[in-house]
């Protein structure tokens, strides 16, 4: 099957910044949701799963209608929805069959404990592309949530991938991107040195529990070298939360809601 | 770099609920559809039926044909013709126009046509008149016209026995004869 199979998907509804949108931003350890930019609600919780309920039912509650459900988005952090690296694997005949064998490969290179929900970006079969893995109880509970707490889901998604919208939006050629979460950071890198057979994706991870400080500039540093990756190139997010109490580096910017987030 | 879509966004399924209110409509739908298609039927064989009937009925019934009259049914139009006749204004214009010297001896009266005839012996002439004058006062006929109007009177002045001129009560009188005509509404007879 060609690359070419996959279906056009359509831009993100919150990139667009629409003043009455309600975003609900899950961790692993805390969560909150927002109305227009406004930050509702912000917690901790015992599970992603529970958080999650809480808020969806809050939503549900204050939004919704007998004839009409709330319409929300989903914003999972990094340490929910972690991406890899996956393929190229010879023999895929189909994406029913690619997702399986991307979903099986996932705890092992993700780090997720049990079965897994994965999102392939592109067909797998020449080259490797970017996977995305969920737990799979995470991603049935998000379902039977939505169905309990009248709530629907307009997006379900990374934060990380809703900051790098935002960052090609500003800068196309970001070929090295990090997000910092309070419950992981996550990295994307695409190779840029000459001689490389392929531009595509070198570096999908999500390293959870979150690197030091120090580390995480470590590693920055040490992507932008091994990938020759340019300054103008690299861009670093900080996702900062009402309950992390400002981000990680204050010069690397990030918000919460996401509406208002900035890339630098 | 592209951009990661990585969306996880439920797709939809149909729940139960749906389900059940998929199927009902189907069943539905079916029904209403058999129920119209089962009732053209009907009606096509009903219509099919009543061209059928009327075909044997025009094929073997007889003609309508207007039922021949009861013998009766003369008697009863002349009865009913009588009845109607103008009687008691005749008679009322007769004895409104009493008079001595005039006196009524007989009166026919054929219902069929409505014309009454009335024979008067009378002393003389004038009083004759008079008394025609009398009658006709305030009952003219449909063209204004006095409807008692006098056929006959024969007064030769032969007084003796046999003429015309009769003798009665010891008073020598002569004889008139008087008609008119008194239309009535034909009568109704129900059939």
């Amino acid at each position: 099957m060609s690359p070419r199979a996959i279906r056009p998907r359509k831009r993100s509804v919150a990139s667009s910044g629409a003043s009455e949108v309600i975003e609900v931003y899950i961790g692993l350890r805390s969560g909150g949701w927002a109305l227009g930019g406004q930050t509702q609600a912000w917690e901790a919780h015992e599970s992603p799963a529970l958080g999650l309920e809480r808020w969806a039912c809050d939503i549900g509650e204050r939004h919704g209608h007998p004839w009409r459900k709330a319409r929300a988005d989903l914003w999972l952090s990094g340490a929910l929805a972690r991406p890899f690296l996956f393929g190229p694997v010879a023999g895929i005949k189909g994406w029913r069959e690619a997702e399986v064998v991307a979903a099986a490969a996932a705890p092992e290179w993700t780090g997720l404990v049990g079965p897994c929900r994965v999102r392939l970006e592109a067909w797998p079969g020449e080259d490797s592309t970017v996977c995305t893995a969920l737990d799979a109880s995470l991603s049935d509970a998000i379902e039977s949530i939505a169905r309990s707490c009248r709530i629907t889901w307009r997006n379900v998604r990374p934060r990380w991938s809703v900051a790098l919208d935002a960052a090609l939006g500003k800068r196309p050629s970001t070929a090295l991107f990090a997000v910092y979460e309070e419950d992981a950071f996550t990295l994307l890198c695409e190779s840029t040195s000459s001689g490389t057979a392929s531009p595509g994706m070198s570096v999908a991870a999500t390293y959870s529990p979150a690197l030091e400080e120090a580390e995480a500039k470590a590693l920055w540093h040490r992507m932008k070298i091994s990938f020759g990756v340019q300054d103008h190139d690299a861009v670093q997010v900080s996702v900062s939360t009402p309950g992390q109490g400002g981000s990680m580096s204050p010069e690397l910017g990030g918000s919460w809601p996401p509406t208002g987030g900035a890339a630098t | 770099m592209k951009r990661v879509e990585a969306q996880f966004k439920p797709v939809w399924r149909a729940t139960r609920v749906a389900l059940g209110g998929l199927a009902f409509l189907t069943l539905a739908t079916v029904v209403a559809v058999g129920v119209v298609v089962w009732e053209h039927g009907r009606i096509a064989s009903l219509q099919t039926r009543i061209a059928q009937l009327t075909a044997e009925r025009s094929a073997s019934s007889p003609q309508w044909t207007s039922r021949p009259a009861p013998p009766y049914d003369a008697s009863a139009r002349q009865f009913l013709r009588e009845r109607a006749a103008g009687w008691a204004p005749m008679l009322r214009t007769l004895e409104s126009g009493a008079m001595v010297g005039v006196t009524p001896t007989s009166v026919e009266f054929n219902a069929q046509d409505g014309v009454a005839r009335v024979r008067l012996a009378y002393v003389n002439s004038e009083v004759l008149l008079d008394y025609l004058e009398r009658i006709n006062e305030g009952v003219p006929d449909a063209h204004g016209k006095p409807r008692w109007v006098l056929v006959e009177a024969h007064d030769d002045g032969d007084r003796s026995p046999g003429s015309a001129t009769q003798l009665t009560e010891g008073r020598v009188q002569a004889i008139a004869t008087i008609q008119s005509v008194w239309l009535a509404e034909p009568p109704a007879l129900n059939r």
